[in-house]
């Protein structure tokens, strides 16, 4: 099939008063081919190096249910066999090269990417393609890979992070929610994955309209000719609509769960908030940076810095498809958990209340516009911004009109969305501890307890 | 900017053909002692800047362990003219970020900020260097923090559980012995005056690299330097002394038992120290044995046998001498000894065979590859050239790494698993589920 420009976008930009030298944005090119397939390309003849990503809409949020995990299972699937190539095979074809083939799923998205030298690139995107359209899904592979995925869902539960994260999680979603659990599924719904599923999601997912590629590097001339050839395997295909999940507005509550060898409390904070595409979300990124999200912020200087209770905590909202959540993270020594749980519901209700002042505003705005630079300072790094971007239906111009926008924001512009977005009396706790952290907590009205 | 490696006659062989990875770089020595390295890129408009000490773990004494990655934590709290946390907020507001790390062998700060900040930059820089101002509350305080990052990083966690113990089996002479992140009772027991001498022994102007990198003018760039570190005064450093470790005669075995569902085994032993050409020899040996899906650890831990999630394999590379190490998740109620047993049997096939010519060849492109990678950033690139230039005194020794590799062969790859990987040598460490 040949492959028809459709739409061709080239952005050159600068990035108004970023600096006394005005900040350029890399050229790109992002063209829909014939087939419905977005192609994004930057060319950077810097070093010899090519990588090549392709973003499918197949993350967590389209598993069928009973079935959570199936879209991370049909993601790993892909280096496991393929048309001409066994397992074994393609491994050794890509270490061979010295590339790198990464293959992942979240909640809302897959990622397929490898990354080589560009004198290799006939081979990259050889393995790139085989890898994307002849999966072979054999009996003994799916085995495999479901008991690699039983014993991670298991060894899970020795990273205190990701019990607190998961356990958070089902806090704040409902049973039915896809964000409720984990992307890589639960244990029954992995054990239920069938051949069918697989296939069946991997047909349904894996169509020209529903996959964006980016290609970066040193692409030589003619590559646009290449694609055309690339592209041609990919069956024709919509992308799927998804049924918006209902969340329920809860009131606060603190929720203890218990491990008894654990050293630190893991604590989470937070509620449902937005979804990526929210226009309000550069607004909301200025506020998280004022409240925890650099290492000076209130509650970096006030935890840490004066109290001395963390090394790290940090605030920020993580949109995703669906609405996700604002989230306070931190850790503390057990018997200090209550102190810094409850200094951070307090924090977080000023922080509402009051709202930010004119140098708090003037300091996170000159970190972001400062630190911009180098989210996108690589041909990759700004390559799966524009996808990740491009996924959540936010336009380019959120690139071009990143500092533009900073600059122009009011205080009271920021406050109006903390007020909007941020909500203490939903805020739910998780509190991952030793049981002995029960009489810290005693005279707080409600909470429940478990043992993991 | 374009960045040259000429690394592109590459055919059968990895390197095959002609290797030459360069960019420019100036190097200023100034009277007092201190290295700068510059290195000019204007294709984004930020600089990255590092200052760096000679000066790391392995320079502190037993029962004050831990002071100087503490010590790391104390620098930002402040000079008189540029007060911790205004001083924070201003790098801040001036579209800066910055953060510091602490290795055995040395200490890094590094800021990346836009280019018209580089004068405010170097001054705060400069300043702390010989200013800086020590408050008890704060290193009281602080302490807290530095005791949290301990239990966040090693006592919490399995993995930081495993790289302790497996640290503490290889290493029981040398000054390697204690960990960066020192133990609770030095941490508890570290003074004011502990840091006051240890700020005034290392942190001088002739025990330090700064590397600007990125969006500068290099004789603007010179001008200021000399501005703001000329005027600092050299001090004595003390020589280092490397204890060696003696030869290991027999096989060491640690079992931990933790709270956890998931057994994890790993397999070390002493290595070369990283300007040797046995490193880039064992470094070869590490990838073949087990970085990627095709090496021989993940074919039979993972895929063939179906014992284990994970196996990887790898070198850390000191100054004075390094560890490599197998690292092996096995997955939950996997037989311990059976997966034991195979790592035994990968590891003595090296020493009997060594590698093939395809590995050798595999594990270079790995490198190479890995190498282009770590050239896209100008963080990156600055990095390089700052641990060179600390460990070394010789930043070129960058642009030198790939023919280093390139020479390598199967028998020197042989050489190396005979004398390190033999069995009298190895350090068992395993961590096991208490049920």
């Amino acid at each position: 099939m040949k492959a028809l420009l459709i739409v061709t976008t080239f952005l050159f930009m600068g990035c108004s008063s970023l600096n006394k030298k005005s900040f350029k944005l890399p050229d790109f090119k992002n063209q829909v081919q014939a087939n419905g397939s977005k192609v994004l390309t930057i060319v950077d003849n810097s070093l010899p190096s090519f990588s090549a990503y392709a973003l499918i809409g197949m993350g967590h949020i389209h598993d069928p249910k009973g079935k959570e995990g199936l879209s991370n299972f049909v993601v790993s699937m892909l280096d496991k066999g393929t048309k001409n190539y066994t397992a074994p095979q393609l491994a050794e074809k890509v270490d061979q090269l010295g590339a790198r083939l990464q293959l992942s799923a979240n909640n809302d998205y897959a990622i397929v990417s490898i990354h080589g030298l560009s004198i290799h690139q006939e081979q990259l995107l050889e393995i790139f393609q085989e890898v994307l359209t002849a999966p072979k899904f054999s009996n003994a592979e799916i085995k495999r890979l479901r008991s690699q995925i039983l014993a991670r869902i298991v060894q899970r539960n020795d990273q205190p992070p990701i019990v607190a994260g998961d356990a958070f999680d089902k806090m704040l979603y409902d049973k039915d929610h896809p964000y409720s659990e984990p992307s890589i599924g639960i244990k029954s719904s992995v054990k239920n994955i069938t051949k069918k599923d697989i296939k069946n999601h991997y047909s349904k997912h894996f169509v020209s309209k529903n996959i964006s590629f980016a290609f970066t590097g040193r692409l030589g001339e003619g590559f646009d000719a290449k694609l055309s050839s690339f592209l041609s395997p990919i069956k024709q295909g919509e992308k799927q609509s998804l049924k918006k999940p209902s969340v329920n507005k809860s009131n606060s509550k603190i929720v203890l769960l218990y491990k008894d060898d654990l050293k630190q409390a893991q604590v989470r904070l937070g509620h449902v908030a937005i979804k990526r595409s929210n226009p309000d979300y550069l607004k909301l990124k200025v506020a998280t940076t004022i409240l925890g999200g650099a290492f000076s912020s209130r509650l970096v200087d006030e935890i840490r810095e004066k109290r001395g209770l963390t090394y790290s905590i940090s605030s920020s909202f993580n949109p995703g498809y669906f609405n996700g959540p604002f989230l306070i993270s931190s850790s503390t020594r057990n018997e200090k958990a209550s102190e810094l749980v409850f200094e951070t519901q307090k924090m977080v209700k000023d922080f509402v209340e009051n709202g930010i002042t004119s140098e708090e505003l003037e300091m996170a705005v000159g970190y972001l516009k400062g630190t911009f630079p180098s989210l996108i300072e690589t041909s990759e790094g700004l390559a799966f911004n524009v996808l990740n971007l491009q996924y959540y239906g936010v336009s380019d111009q959120y690139l071009r009109d990143y500092v533009k926008n900073l600059e122009s924001f009011s205080k009271s512009d920021i406050n109006k969305a903390i007020r909007t977005y941020i909500h203490p009396d939903h805020m739910q706790t998780l509190v991952y501890a030793p049981e002995s952290v029960e009489k810290q907590f005693k005279d707080s009205k409600i909470f429940s307890k478990k043992s993991q | 900017m374009k960045i040259i490696l000429l690394s592109l006659f590459i055919f059968s062989s990895a390197f095959a053909g002609e290797l030459d990875i360069k960019f420019k770089v100036e190097k200023m020595t100034l009277e007092n002692g201190m290295t700068v390295l510059l290195h000019q890129d204007n294709s984004v408009p930020l600089i990255n800047y590092q200052q760096w000490f000679r000066v790391g773990s392995k320079n502190e004494s037993p029962g004050r362990t831990g002071l100087a990655h503490f010590f790391e934590h104390l620098m930002f709290k402040g000079t008189k003219k540029y007060p911790g946390e205004s001083t924070q907020r201003l790098i801040q507001s001036s579209g800066g970020s910055n953060n510091a790390f602490t290795s055995y062998d040395y200490t890094g700060y590094y800021e990346t900020f836009p280019s018209d900040k580089l004068e405010l930059f170097m001054d705060i820089e400069s300043d702390r260097m010989v200013n800086l101002i020590f408050d008890q509350k704060e290193i009281d305080s602080e302490r807290e923090v530095v005791k949290e990052e301990k239990r966040l990083r090693y006592d919490n966690s399995v993995m930081g559980t495993m790289y302790l113990a497996t640290l503490n089996s290889v290493f029981k002479v040398s000054q390697y012995r204690w960990p960066v992140i020192g133990s609770m009772k030095d941490l508890n027991s570290a003074t004011m005056k502990d840091f006051k001498s240890f700020y005034k022994t290392f942190y001088s102007p002739n025990n330090a690299v700064v590397v600007i990198a990125g969006d500068i003018d290099i004789e603007k760039t010179k001008k200021l330097v000399k501005k703001y570190y000329a005027k600092l005064e050299r001090q004595d450093v003390p020589d280092f002394k490397f204890t060696p470790e003696p030869t290991q005669r027999s096989q060491r075995v640690v079992r931990i038992k933790k709270d956890i569902k998931a057994p994890m085994i790993a397999m070390a032993v002493k290595a070369p120290e990283r300007d040797s050409d046995e490193a880039y020899a064992m470094d070869i040996l590490a990838r073949a044995l087990g970085e990627g899906k095709s090496s021989r650890l993940y074919k039979k831990l993972v895929y063939t046998s179906g014992l284990a999630n994970s196996a990887d394999s790898f070198l850390w590379s000191l100054k004075h001498s390094g560890m490599f190490a197998l690292i092996v998740q096995l997955k939950p109620k996997a037989n311990v000894s059976r997966s034991l047993s195979y790592m035994f049997t990968e590891m003595d096939k090296l020493v009997s065979k060594g590698i093939t010519e395809k590995e050798l060849e595999k594990a270079k492109n790995i490198i190479i590859n890995d190498m282009v990678q770590s050239l896209k950033t100008i963080s990156g690139r600055a990095r390089m050239l700052a641990e060179m230039e600390v460990l070394y005194s010789d930043y070129s020794l960058v642009f030198k790494e790939l023919e280093r590799y390139e020479a390598v062969t199967v028998e020197d790859v042989k050489k190396v698993a005979k004398k390190y990987l033999t069995g009298p040598k190895r350090s068992i460490v395993q961590i096991l589920p208490k049920k």
